[in-house]
C-alpha cells in the first residue's frame, strides 16, 4: 500500500532528536562517572587524613609515655652497656695464676730469684736470679722453653748473660763458695693469661 | 524546523564539558591522587614508627621489671664498671686486697691521665683500641711490700675484686739480706663506662 509523506522532512528532525538525546546521555554518564570519581577520591582522601590522625595522635601518646619513661630508659641503656662493655673486658681480664705457677713448676729448687719483670703489652719477661750449678739452670730452660716434647707457656727463653760471683760469709766474709747470677728472657702470648 | 541547532547545541555541551573534565581531571584528580599516594606513604611510615615505639615501649617495661627484680645485679655491675673514676673504690679495694693478703701498699701514683694519652694516640696512628668502645681506661702504679706468697694472694684479690681491674705489668724486686721479703711495681688498669 502507497503512503503518503504528509510533512516532508521530519524523518531528519526525529534522527536529530535521537542524536541529540544520545549526546546528552553521554554528558550525563561523563557527569556521573566525573561524580563517582570524585566522591571515590574524596572519600579515600578523608579515610587516610582519618588514619594519620588517628596515628599521629597514638605516636604522640607513646612518645610522651616514652619521655615520662626516660629516666628508666636511660637506667636500662646504662646497664646493658655496661653489661656489654664488662663482658668484652672479662674476656680480655688478665690472670696472672698461669704464668707464675708455670715459673715455680719449671724454675728448679736451688734457683733464687731476685728480679723479675713483665708486661702483658708485649709478653716480655726478664728474670734475674742466683743458681749454684749452671746445669740445672740450663735444664731448666730447656724446659721452660715450649717444645713438641713438653708443652710449656713461654714460646722461646733467652740467656742473655751469667756472671760468676763468690758467696761470702755475712758473718766472717770469708769465701764460702760461688754461685751465678743469670738474666734470662722468656717470650709468652700475653692472650694466655686472657679470659681465664 | 531545522535539525541543525539542536545537534550543535548538544555536541558543544559534549565538548564543553570534556574540556571541564580534563581541566578537573588534570588540576583536581591527578594531584588529588598524588596526595593520596603521599598519604599511604606517610601512613605507612607512621605506623612503622608506631610499631617500633610501641615495641620499645613494651621492652623498656619489660626490662624495667627484670631490673627492679636484679637489682643487686644492677649495683654490681655499677661498682665493677661505674660512669665516673671512682678512684675512692679502687683505693679502697687495693687496700682491702693488701689486708686479706699481708702485702703493704707503699704507693699508689694515679696515671690515669697518661693511659688516656697513651690510648689517644693509639688511636691517632690508627692502631685500634685496646678497649672495647665506651669503655676508658685508667689506672693506677703501685708500689708493694710483701713476701711471694703475699703477692699471690694480693694478685688473686685484684683479679676478683669487685671494681674490675688487671693487672698489665708486674715487676718484682728481692730485698737484699732479706730473702723471703720483695718488694713489687704493679701497674692496674681499671675502667670507666664512658656514658654519653
Amino acid at each position: 500500500m502507497a503512503t503518503v509523506n504528509l510533512a516532508p522532512n521530519t524523518e531528519y528532525l526525529l534522527v536529530a532528536r535521537r542524536r541529540q538525546r544520545s549526546i546528552f546521555t553521554i554528558v550525563a554518564i561523563v557527569a556521573v562517572i566525573l561524580l563517582v570519581v570524585w566522591f571515590i577520591i574524596f572519600s579515600l582522601q578523608s579515610s587516610l587524613d582519618n588514619q594519620i590522625e588517628d596515628s599521629r595522635g597514638r605516636l604522640r601518646a607513646i612518645e610522651s609515655e616514652i619521655a615520662r619513661l626516660a629516666s628508666i630508659a636511660e637506667r636500662i641503656e646504662l646497664f646493658e652497656g655496661r653489661l656489654v662493655g664488662l663482658d668484652q673486658l672479662l674476656a680480655s681480664h688478665i690472670n696472672w695464676d698461669p704464668l707464675l705457677k708455670e715459673i715455680e713448676r719449671l724454675l728448679p729448687p736451688t734457683a733464687t730469684l731476685t728480679h723479675l719483670t713483665t708486661q702483658t703489652t708485649d709478653g716480655g719477661l726478664e728474670m734475674v736470679g742466683f743458681i749454684n750449678n749452671l746445669d740445672q739452670l740450663s735444664q731448666a730452660l730447656a724446659s721452660l722453653e715450649n717444645e713438641p716434647q713438653h708443652s710449656s707457656l713461654f714460646s722461646s727463653a733467652r740467656l742473655t748473660s751469667v756472671t760468676r760471683e763468690p758467696v761470702v760469709d755475712s758473718v766472717s766474709s770469708d769465701q764460702i763458695g760461688e754461685r751465678y747470677q743469670f738474666t734470662v728472657q722468656f717470650k709468652y702470648n700475653p692472650e694466655v693469661l686472657r679470659g681465664l | 524546523m531545522s535539525s541543525r541547532p539542536l545537534v550543535n547545541t548538544a555536541y558543544l555541551i559534549l565538548v564543553g564539558e570534556v574540556l571541564v573534565a580534563a581541566i578537573i581531571v588534570f588540576t583536581v584528580f591527578v594531584p588529588s591522587v598524588k596526595n593520596i599516594q603521599a598519604d599511604r606513604l606517610a601512613l605507612s611510615e607512621t605506623n612503622a614508627e608506631l610499631a617500633e615505639r610501641t615495641r620499645f615501649l613494651e621492652s623498656i617495661d619489660r626490662k624495667r621489671v627484670a631490673l627492679d627484680q636484679n637489682q643487686t645485679d644492677e649495683q654490681l655491675l655499677a661498682v665493677a664498671l661505674p660512669v665516673d673514676d671512682d678512684i675512692d673504690t679502687v683505693t679502697r679495694l687495693l687496700y682491702q686486697a693488701a689486708q686479706t693478703s699481708g702485702a703493704t701498699i707503699n704507693t699508689i701514683l694515679n696515671n690515669s691521665s697518661q693511659i688516656e694519652r697513651t690510648e689517644t694516640t693509639r688511636q691517632v696512628q690508627g692502631e685500634g683500641s685496646s678497649v672495647p668502645a665506651q669503655i676508658q681506661p685508667l689506672g693506677v702504679e703501685i708500689k708493694l711490700s710483701s713476701n711471694y706468697q703475699q703477692l699471690r694472694v694480693f694478685l688473686e684479690e685484684i683479679e676478683k675484686s669487685a671494681r674490675l681491674m688487671d693487672v698489665t705489668s708486674l715487676a718484682i724486686k728481692s730485698l737484699e739480706n732479706q730473702p723471703d721479703a720483695l718488694e713489687a711495681d704493679l701497674d692496674i688498669h681499671f675502667y670507666k663506662y664512658a656514658h654519653e
